[in-house]
């Protein structure tokens, strides 16, 4: 009798595997590890050693295909690497110089229908509790020409901005998160129209790495998720209640003091309707000996909704950066994409790019895919060519030797 | 018949019954065995004879909970986490249990794992069997406001500072909470309170900062500020912590823990970490540059030196050593030690910046301007954007009249360091000697705004963009844009109010443009400044004529006449040709 249900759970097995693999319609699933990308440099050679900050994908100009903006953080500028026709890229630097930029965002802030480029300038990017900070928008007009405008200035230095209508008053209003050293703080700036806009402090707390909208509980109101770190490594939720007013909470927090938290976003992880938050750990910048720990590496906060969220441990890291969450792998499960700024360089096979590829279950299997070029500090990823497969780009930030598998922003492109 | 019938239900009961208990006997909770005998390859050799150490006395003696205990701290102060929980679920299963410090460290490791709640709970127990320890009550306290549980976490910190009412953290924890509510005033008590008890409590003082300058209180924000900006505050006092550490074999752990302790001006427990790293690994390089490193904070070089050598002599990482090395030679006017160093060291690894960095300072620090700059040349061939070494071949470059060559040094620096006043200052006088006064006006500017008034660079770069605009005006009026010109004229006003050529330009400018009005309110402040001056009647009387004002000009003209000197026949004659109406189109051409 046992013999009998063994085999017909073989069979069945058998049965099942076979129907997936043969069922019809979906795209193959795809083996990740180090031979699924092949990589490129994309825009131009560097300069001596890249500061790449952040960058972003966007169809800038609207012609079809995507883009990739990127900051310079020695360099203090802006680039647009623009996709001329498909595959081909070219740079050029937008607006003036902006002193320390460290991270980008679009919106078309002025209503005209076309695309600005918001930029949180830091002023000076090693640490500094001078009030260098500022907000700059380089205005689109239309023509691919950008014009500098600040809208912030003086002040601890800036992050993080985004924009969103927090008040639903139709104009787009910013979230600003100030990292600061010492001193620092979260605020939203309300649009009054004409270039005007008045600050709301929402935190008191240096160390603020990102600070992205999403309405978290599906109340219709825009709320706001913060990582902060410097000696809090907390993340705040700062639920909004559609009139420009927030209420802030601690959702998680670690405990280490030295945890390094370096990125966040949000994305709904499990499929369940709810966003989630995806964030990293990996900042090994400001001690005696820069790199890697043993605690680096990414987890996810479950929203269980109701304003509560779990948190999960994906996996261990060294000097991880950049949550990514995307189908890398094309088989219906989000995976979560993460880069190393700060691992053991000296060691060849230290890994560079990772990929925590999400088994069905919400349980992460590490893929790692390159061991170099090294410190990189930023990755994204989109469907660059519109032909179904995910591409990723990674930004390098060389801030300590050795320099020996340098990049500045690198085209990783998935075998075909 | 019976009979075999009988065997037949006694040998199908035993069978049952041995079934029934087999299966019972499977259901059982399994008792928790000792985690797995392993070696641990990424810890050092000493670890992992100390665990096997410590596996032999337990095996010798399986029922001593002190054994399973010594093996637990081993792997927890080792980040062997899993493993560790074994051996306290083993001494948890055999009376009497875990006792308090178990939950204490049971906590930790949760705590590092990420699960708060867990944490929580065994920091409860803790306070249930030892309510006095503090750290576990501060524990609990932050473990509820990190996981956003705001009322509890207040009921926490306001029972510990009953307990303890100077109680750092608690103060720190309810102030946060009453940000968090939006009652600043709170808030701010609270922190009062803490500077008060804990002067030393820099974190408190930086955030009472920022509310402060939030609300509009400079002067105390500042102070404030410059307060948090003295070293860490001191690290919070946890013996049974610290007793865990005993137990820890990991070298970049142990280091890290000095540096927490150094920061905060511990030495004397700092100290202890970096001797363990040294006991642990004496082949370690770490601990002498670390020790380098903290006696050079101290401006104790020639300790640093010997340090940084030692470190070096162990085949410590010269990338990271020599830097160091060479600025403490350097501090001890030892440049020719440091020079030979770093051409050895440069030798083996030509093309390592940070060496070539540290070569480069050593020779210029000798005076070798030859070497430096060709040191300089080579390493900004790799790296074109250091601060420093742009200077400094900039210098050189100058000194030696190849200002070409220094101006590029020069731009890259502006490029990259948005507030430095040195590079932009000699930028501008490059293209004032280069007669490109237009080039010459963004950085003179940008350098004027980082620089205070009054001090001499401020005056010195003042000069210079005054110059910079007013030949910008002539150049601009030379080519007939005489809009533009008026700008610049503005701009050197602005700057200079008291000279009279701008004033004069910006009048020529504007009778250019034909406008005669504006062009007069120049003049009459020219008129101001230089009363006596006939010659500014003249040309105010004049341009008040070719606006219609020919009453208005006459009355100029006479007033310019007595002070016109009796033998300036010239001055004399123009008046009199304007007096008796001769003024005709072609004077004004």
């Amino acid at each position: 009798m046992i013999a009998s249900l063994m085999t017909l759970a073989a069979l069945w097995a058998g049965y099942f595997h076979f129907i997936r693999a043969k069922a019809p319609g979906g795209p193959q699933k795809i083996p990740l590890g180090f031979e699924t990308f092949t990589s490129r440099p994309i825009g131009n050679p560097p300069e001596g050693q890249p500061w790449v900050t952040d960058l972003l994908i966007v169809d800038l100009d609207g012609d079809g295909l995507k883009d990739v903006l990127i900051c310079e953080g020695r360099l203090n500028k802006v680039s647009w690497i623009r996709q001329t026709k498909l595959g081909v890229f070219v740079e050029e630097q937008i607006g003036t110089a902006v002193a320390g930029p460290a991270h980008l965002e679009v919106a078309d802030l002025n209503g005209d229908g076309h695309l600005d480029v918001l930029v949180a300038s830091m002023g000076v990017i090693p640490p500094s509790n001078a009030k260098t900070g500022s907000v700059v928008v380089l205005v689109n007009d239309g023509r691919n020409h950008f014009t500098n405008r600040v809208l912030l200035e003086n002040v601890a230095r800036v992050t993080y901005v985004a924009a969103a209508d927090f008040n639903k008053d139709g104009r787009l209003d910013l979230i600003v998160g100030q990292f600061g050293y010492l001193q620092g703080e979260i605020r939203w700036m309300e649009n009054l129209g004409d270039w005007k806009f008045q600050s709301h402090s929402l935190l008191d707390l240096p160390g603020t790495i990102h600070a992205p909208v999403a309405d978290m509980n599906g109340d219709g109101n825009l709320d706001v998720v913060a990582l902060v770190s410097q000696d809090s490594e907390e993340v705040h939720y700062f639920e909004g209640d559609g009139a420009g007013h927030f209420r802030d909470r601690v959702i998680y927090g670690s405990m280490n003091k030295d945890y390094g938290s370096s990125g966040l976003s949000i994305a709904d992880i499990n499929g369940d309707g709810r966003p989630d938050i995806a964030y990293t750990n990996g900042d090994g910048f400001d001690y005696a000996t820069p790199g890697a720990r043993p605690w680096h590496g990414v987890q996810w906060l479950e929203n269980l909704g109701a304003g509560k969220f779990a948190f999960h441990r994906v996996g261990d890291f060294p000097g991880c950066y950049s949550p990514v969450v995307v189908d890398l792998n094309r088989d219906g499960h989000p995976d979560i994409v993460a880069c190393s700024g700060f691992n053991d360089w000296n060691n060849k096979s230290a890994v560079s790019l990772m990929c925590f590829e999400n088994d069905g279950t919400n349980h992460f299997i590490p893929r790692p895919l390159a061991h170099e070029p090294t410190h990189l500090i930023v990755v994204k990823a989109a469907d660059m060519f519109n032909d179904g497969r995910i591409e990723l780009v990674t930004g390098a930030f060389l801030f300590y030797p050795p320099y020996d598998r340098a990049s500045r922003v690198t085209l990783w492109e998935q075998k075909k | 018949m019976k009979r075999q019938r009988m065997i037949g239900w006694m040998l199908g009961g035993g069978v049952g019954l041995s079934l029934a208990v087999g299966f019972v006997w499977s259901r059982r909770p399994s008792r928790p065995a000792l985690p797995a005998v392993g070696h641990y390859g990424a810890l050092p050799l000493r670890f992992n004879q100390a665990l096997q150490d410590v596996r032999d006395q337990s095996r010798a003696q399986p029922n001593d909970p002190e054994l399973v205990r010594k093996l637990a701290h081993l792997y927890h102060a080792n980040r062997l986490y899993p493993e560790a929980k074994t051996c306290y679920a083993v001494i948890e299963s055999k009376p009497p249990g875990l006792v308090a410090r178990d939950h204490y460290y049971l906590a930790d490791i949760a705590q590092n794992e990420g699960d708060l709640d867990r944490a929580l709970t065994e920091l409860r127990a803790v306070a249930e069997l030892e309510p006095h320890y503090l750290p576990a009550r501060v524990g609990a306290a932050e473990a509820l406001f990190k996981s956003g549980r705001e009322d509890e976490a207040k009921k926490e910190y306001t029972a510990i500072a009953a307990l303890s009412p100077n109680q750092a953290q608690a103060a720190l924890g309810l102030a946060r909470l009453a940000l968090q509510r939006g009652d600043d005033g709170a808030a701010i008590s609270w922190l009062e309170k803490l500077l008060a008890a804990h002067p030393e409590s820099t974190s408190g003082a930086a955030l009472l900062a920022q509310i402060l300058s939030r609300r509009g209180e400079a002067e105390r924000a500042d102070a404030l500020t410059q307060w948090s900006r003295q070293k860490h505050e001191p690290v919070p006092d946890d013996p049974w912590m610290t007793d865990l550490l005993a137990d820890c074999y990991d070298g970049q752990r142990l280091a890290l823990k000095f540096e927490e302790y150094f920061f905060a001006g511990q030495i004397e427990e700092a100290v202890r970490f970096l001797n363990r790293v040294e006991e642990l690994d004496p082949k370690s390089w770490l601990p002498q540059l670390l020790r380098g490193w903290s006696q050079a904070r101290a401006h104790h070089d020639a300790e640093a030196v010997a340090e940084y050598r030692a470190a070096l002599s162990k085949g410590g990482d010269a990338e990271k050593i020599l830097p160091l090395l060479v600025t403490s030679l350097l501090q001890l006017d030892r440049a020719q030690e440091a020079a030979t160093i770093s051409a050895d060291y440069s030798a083996m690894k030509p093309d390592s910046q940070p060496i070539l960095i540290a070569y480069a300072d050593a020779v210029a620090r000798q005076g070798d301007g030859a070497k430096t700059r060709a040191l300089l040349t080579k390493l900004l061939e790799k790296e074109p954007y250091l601060y420093a070494q742009n200077l400094s071949l900039a210098k050189i470059l100058w000194t030696a009249g190849e200002r070409d060559e220094a101006a590029k040094c020069l731009r890259r620096i502006v490029q990259t360091f948005p507030n430095d006043v040195a590079s932009r200052g000699l930028l501008g006088q490059y293209y004032l000697e280069k007669s490109e006064p237009l080039a010459a006006i963004s950085p003179l500017e940008q350098a004027l705004e980082q620089t205070a008034a009054p001090t001499p660079a401020h005056e010195r770069l003042k000069t210079m963009l005054t110059t910079s605009y007013f030949q910008s005006a002539a150049a601009e009026a030379g080519s007939a844009r005489f809009a533009e010109a008026v700008l610049y004229y503005d701009k050197v006003v602005l700057l200079a109010p008291r000279e009279l050529a701008p004033y004069l330009g910006k009048a020529n400018a504007l009778v250019q443009l034909k406008q005669f009005g504006h062009a007069a309110v120049v003049l009459e402040k020219m008129a101001v400044l230089q009363p006596e001056n006939p010659t500014i009647l003249i040309s105010l009387g004049d341009v008040l004529y070719q606006g219609g004002d020919e009453g208005e000009a006459r009355r100029r003209w006479q007033q310019a006449l007595p002070l016109a000197a009796p033998g300036d026949l010239e001055l004399r004659k123009a008046l009199d040709h304007r007096l008796n109406d001769h003024l005709s189109a072609e004077d004004f051409k």
